[in-house]
């Protein structure tokens, strides 16, 4: 047996035919009699009769506008974890979690390959900024930071072109071997 | 090369661009930012030069992986511009008073087009493909989704509903005096129909259902078993559906001989 499509689906597509006409609304209803009051509203909106592009935004409309670029920004300017620490936080951040503080540098200005990384890592991040998960890790999937950095620093940097593995920002920075297996270390 | 759609039809089938909307998209590709914008501020849909709402979606969808927030700005706002446009009017002509569902109505559809929009700059959103498919058809389909809550609560202040089967002796037949809404001689006339269309907002489902089964041709009832009647599609007795549109007629009757859109 075949999966009867969704509501939306019909509707979806019922509201791209070319042609709304009685007999394509009447094809949709003896094929899907279950959504036969909705197709009928759905044929009633398409009958609607066509507003002129031409007339002027009232104020108000044009307010509404705004409000929803607003909003669009809102919703598609993502977050970056890392953009309200300081430079005192992001030592004691380095420290937290064991790691010099070039690699942090590194990880912030995702210079490190976000699939290398073991989720526990990512988790005691998270819970050390106190953010969720899903906030860190979205950060870290943003494309890769500017060349300059927010604050100055002092430190060499880690590497410049492409991203590299967690493992490998660890071990240039010269992280021991036994830190090193700890930091790598997954709980899954 | 624009890229091909990737939302499928029931039937499986990738849905395709209007061949006139993608012969207008390569046009678009050539021309500079400042062309394009220009071309966009043609708001005359009869002008050869003219940019369907359909490439307006893709320019938007297109520019998501652009660093430019300016353009992208400028495209957004004529997208959302022409949104507002096609939906009915919250403003009376006078501007002097605002229809508070209208309004509600438009908000919520702007607002579910920015979901779609903000979601497909994170990853493909293909429900945004049917608004390069039909701008119009895909603006009705989210019209109707945001239309019932708002209408329904309206009528809850306004009327109420008759939602039992009317038995043989309760029905009242009236003399309509050959009133039929869509056979009027202005119906011609854009401004009436636009107000008609502000009439069938009021209705009760069911009876808009019915109007709108009439407008489409359809028979309230028929001796053939394999017609598809009003009263097979709405599942209701043929009494009851001539008097739900008796009822229609009037409260539309009604709303003309006001002469108010509220």
């Amino acid at each position: 047996m075949t999966l009867r499509p969704s509501l939306q689906d019909v509707l979806s597509s019922f509201s791209v035919e070319p042609d709304t006409s009685r007999e394509t609304l009447e094809r949709y209803m003896l094929r899907y009699p279950e959504y036969a009051p909705q197709l009928i509203d759905l044929s009633q909106e398409l009958s609607r009769t066509l507003s002129s592009y031409e007339s002027e935004l009232s104020q108000e409309e044009g307010e509404a506008i705004e409000a929803a670029w607003a909003s669009f920004l809102d919703a598609t300017t993502p977050v970056d974890v890392f953009a309200s620490l300081g430079a005192a936080d992001f030592s004691r951040l380095a420290q937290a979690l064991a790691i010099p503080r070039q690699v942090l540098t590194a990880i912030k200005e995702r210079r490190v390959t976000l699939s290398t990384f073991p989720k526990a890592f990512l988790r005691k991040l998270a819970n050390e900024i106190g953010r969720s998960f899903e906030d860190v890790f979205s950060t870290l999937s943003l494309p890769k930071a500017a060349a300059v950095r927010s604050f100055k620093s002092d430190e060499k940097p880690v590497a410049t072109s492409e991203t590299v593995t967690f493992e490998e920002v660890l071990r240039q920075a010269g992280v021991p071997e036994d830190g090193l297996a700890e930091l790598l270390r997954d709980d899954e | 090369m624009i890229k091909p759609l990737r939302k499928r039809t029931l039937e499986g089938v990738t849905y395709k661009r209007n061949v006139s909307v993608e012969k207008i998209l390569e046009e678009l590709h050539v021309l500079s930012r400042e062309d394009v914008l220009t071309r966009l501020s043609i708001t005359n849909r009869s002008d050869p030069r003219f940019v369907p709402s359909e490439c307006l979606v893709h320019l938007v969808r297109s520019t998501r992986l652009d660093n430019s927030d300016r353009y992208f700005r400028k495209l957004y706002v004529l997208l959302m511009t022409r949104v507002v446009k096609a939906l009915p009017r919250a403003d009376s002509a006078d501007g002097k008073t605002t229809s508070l569902p209208l309004a509600r109505i438009r908000d919520a559809v702007v607002s579910k087009l920015n979901l779609l929009l903000s979601s497909d700059r994170t990853a493909y959103s293909e429900a945004l493909d049917y608004f390069e498919v039909r701008f119009d058809g895909a603006l009705a389909n989210a019209r109707k989704d945001a239309s019932e809550p708002v209408w329904r609560e309206n009528r809850r202040t306004v009327t109420l509903e008759l939602d039992e089967e009317i038995g043989a002796g309760e029905e009242v037949e009236r003399a309509m005096g050959g009133f039929d809404p869509f056979a009027a001689s202005e119906y011609e006339n854009k401004d009436y129909r636009l107000r008609l269309d502000g009439a069938i907002d009021t209705l009760p489902p069911e009876q808009k259902r019915i109007v709108e089964m009439l407008r489409q041709g359809f028979l309230i009832d028929s001796e053939d078993p394999n017609v598809l009647t009003i009263s097979k599609a709405l599942g209701k007795s043929e009494k009851t559906i001539r008097t739900y549109r008796d009822r229609a007629y009037d409260t539309i009757r009604a709303f003309f001989a006001r002469g108010s859109r509220s």
